[in-house]
């Protein structure tokens, strides 16, 4: 079967990737209701960095099956 | 309390994770073909795997939400719960009380009690334990309707019950394996999606520095101000901490409930095993870091009125356990309140897959197996544990209505484990460190330490007695009397056990062999390069919990 690990990269890039696009749609038509520091954009820097560890995981553990 | 509105894109993120979760639940079923791979995941999994799940099996309801509402209760006194409530014990475990657990080849813990002792001494752990892992599931569903409800403003039998579902397709399609699995990336959501909450709090009051300084004093120590029950916010003394939490609750809980110790039994070998509580222990000590920030955070926070932050009230009680949702809804934009949410949906789901998936496990070998069917085939045992999955999921959720009742998960927890764990703990250490502890000794220690808990607990709760009576200060909380509470049942139960054990029947010597300490052949391998051995990292581990101390003192 597949490690966990690359699992794990699936998912973060996935939500990652979504939560990213989402902060730069956001960036270009923000939203009518504002929260507390929004305007440090943090989907778009937490997001990219989800994505990044994301396809780290991905790409050490694509070719791995455990037994 | 009111919903907070989610958008398309966060219903997506929620969505995303509730279809991986259930379709590896699918994915693993054809390899989950025997009993071993149900009840233990094939006992093939390394260090990272097993110490993450070890963690992860704990970091439910408990350790999210119940903890940074407990911050917001107690102050930074709460970290004691990750450091000397845990550090040792799980550093003790692996070193100490693993080579007996691991090489006798049990399935659950109770089973160790049957090699040591007897089958009555096993059959009265495994109800217990399996009446106590209910209990906590319920909190874990009745946490995460909490989520639900303050978010999405569903009601709490829908929430309740969609998570119940959920945890009870996918442990039944696979067992230990897709818990294990989906507690990993539980972690990895955890960290991703809620350390940004802590991250923000810094950004917006300054510095951790600044956080520190405008929280009452009696809120910002670890030992300072503990001589005095009155000077910290738990209202517990450096006693209290020390043997109650530091030293019963914490042995009792991280070395023989088998919630976390079942993760340690999946790993490949007795190395492994060893390493996987070791492991589990540095990531236990970062742990603090999002949810005791998080509650001074919201203390800042709610200390200024300019800040519009206030927790919510339930019928004009503070519910303290709102305090995270809270925080993420102050700061988390579209997209990441998403994943904030889910980020508690997955700790709630994964802690209640745990305690059911050791629920079915010792429902099947300690209490089917040895009590009700003894000649049950393999094939059976794999039917009966997915059963017990679909009722142990059940029963969860006639308890989450029992914790709903509770002003603080944490303190319904901590006097859940004061009756069952605490009085364990002491069986547990004389029977692996003692040769001549008898089973009748062990039995009726057992039956007396749990006893006496549960008979103090009511005495207190129905004002039989002064609770400054089991505190002996007359100054406490809820807490400080779980912590005491569990220290007179680990005393009784250690002190009835020596005494009966003077006149009873030993079992032979070379019955115990590989079951005590001083009959069993030492594990440690002088081959080994220092940096590969348990032990190195256990010091390691340990001289980081010093200087967390020194800091935070």
């Amino acid at each position: 079967m597949k490690p966990i690990w690359y699992f794990v990269g699936l998912i973060l890039t996935i939500m990652g990737g979504i939560i990213l696009m989402s902060g730069i749609y956001n960036l270009y038509f923000p939203p009518e209701s504002k929260v507390v520091l929004g305007e440090k954009h943090p989907d778009i820097w937490w997001g990219a960095v989800m994505v990044v560890v994301g396809i780290i995981y991905i790409i050490r553990n694509r070719k791995i099956k455990i037994e | 309390m009111s919903a907070i509105g989610l958008s398309f894109v966060d219903w997506l993120i929620i969505a995303i994770y509730f279809t991986f979760v259930i379709g590896i639940g699918f994915y693993l079923k054809k390899f989950t073909k025997n009993e071993n791979d149900f009840f233990l995941a094939g006992r093939r999994n390394s260090a990272w795997v097993a110490g993450i799940a070890f963690l992860s099996a704990n970091l439910g309801a408990l350790e999210l939400m119940g903890m940074t509402g407990n911050t917001f209760k107690y102050g930074m006194y709460v970290a004691h719960f990750y450091w000397i409530g845990a550090i040792p014990a799980m550093l003790f475990l692996g070193i100490y009380m693993m080579p007996f657990y691991y090489s006798s080849k049990i399935k659950s813990v109770p089973g160790y009690l049957k090699l040591r002792f007897d089958e009555k001494t096993r059959v009265l752990n495994g109800f217990a334990f399996a009446i106590m892992t209910l209990l906590v599931s319920g909190i874990n569903l009745y946490a995460m309707a909490l989520v639900l409800h303050t978010f999405l403003g569903w009601n709490w039998d829908i929430s309740m019950w969609l998570a119940a579902i959920t945890v009870a397709v996918y442990v039944t399609l696979s067992g230990l394996l897709s818990a294990i699995f989906t507690e990993i990336i539980q972690f990895f959501l955890i960290w991703f999606g809620l350390f940004l909450v802590s991250i923000m709090g810094i950004i917006e009051i300054g510095s951790v520095h600044q956080i520190f300084a405008r929280i009452p004093e009696t809120f910002n120590h670890l030992w300072s101000n503990s001589a005095d029950p009155t000077a910290n916010g738990m209202m517990v003394s450096w006693g209290g901490i020390v043997l109650g939490l530091g030293f019963v609750l914490s042995f009792g809980y991280w070395t023989t409930d088998f919630l976390v110790v079942q993760r340690a039994f999946s790993a490949k070998d007795l190395r492994t095993a060893r390493m996987t509580p070791v492991l589990a222990s540095f990531f236990k000590m970062m742990i603090p870091f999002i949810v005791i920030l998080a509650g001074l955070i919201a203390i800042v926070l709610a200390n200024d009125p300019h800040s519009g932050f206030a927790l919510l009230k339930d019928g004009g009680q503070v519910n303290y356990d709102s305090a995270l949702p809270l925080l993420i809804a102050r700061y988390y934009p579209t997209g990441l309140i998403g994943l904030g949410v889910t980020a508690l949906l997955a700790g709630f789901m994964a802690g209640q897959a745990g305690n059911i998936s050791a629920f079915n496990t010792v429902w099947t070998y300690d209490i089917y197996k040895s009590v009700l069917n003894k000649n049950a085939s393999d094939a059976h045992l794999l039917w009966m544990g997915r059963a017990a999955t679909v009722i142990g999921v059940a029963l969860s959720l006639v308890t989450a209505y029992w914790a709903k009742s509770f002003p603080s998960i944490m303190d319904y927890m901590q006097a859940i484990f004061s009756w069952v764990n605490a009085p364990l703990f002491a069986t547990m250490l004389l029977g692996m460190f003692i040769v001549w502890i008898t089973p009748n000794g062990a039995f009726w220690g057992l039956v007396a330490g749990m006893g006496s808990s549960f008979t103090l607990y009511l005495a207190v709760k129905f004002n039989w007695i002064n609770q400054s009576i089991i505190t002996m200060s007359n100054t406490s909380s809820v807490m400080a009397a779980n912590f005491w509470r569990a220290w007179w049942a680990w005393l009784i139960c250690f002190g009835v056990t020596i005494i009966i054990s003077l006149f009873t029947k030993k079992r032979p010597k070379e019955e115990l062999v590989g079951l005590v300490k001083g009959l069993t052949q030492e594990t440690v391998t002088k081959d080994v390069v220092i940096y590969r051995k348990p032990e190195f990292y256990a010091i390691v581990s340990f001289i980081v919990l010093i200087i967390l101390n020194i800091i935070y003192w």
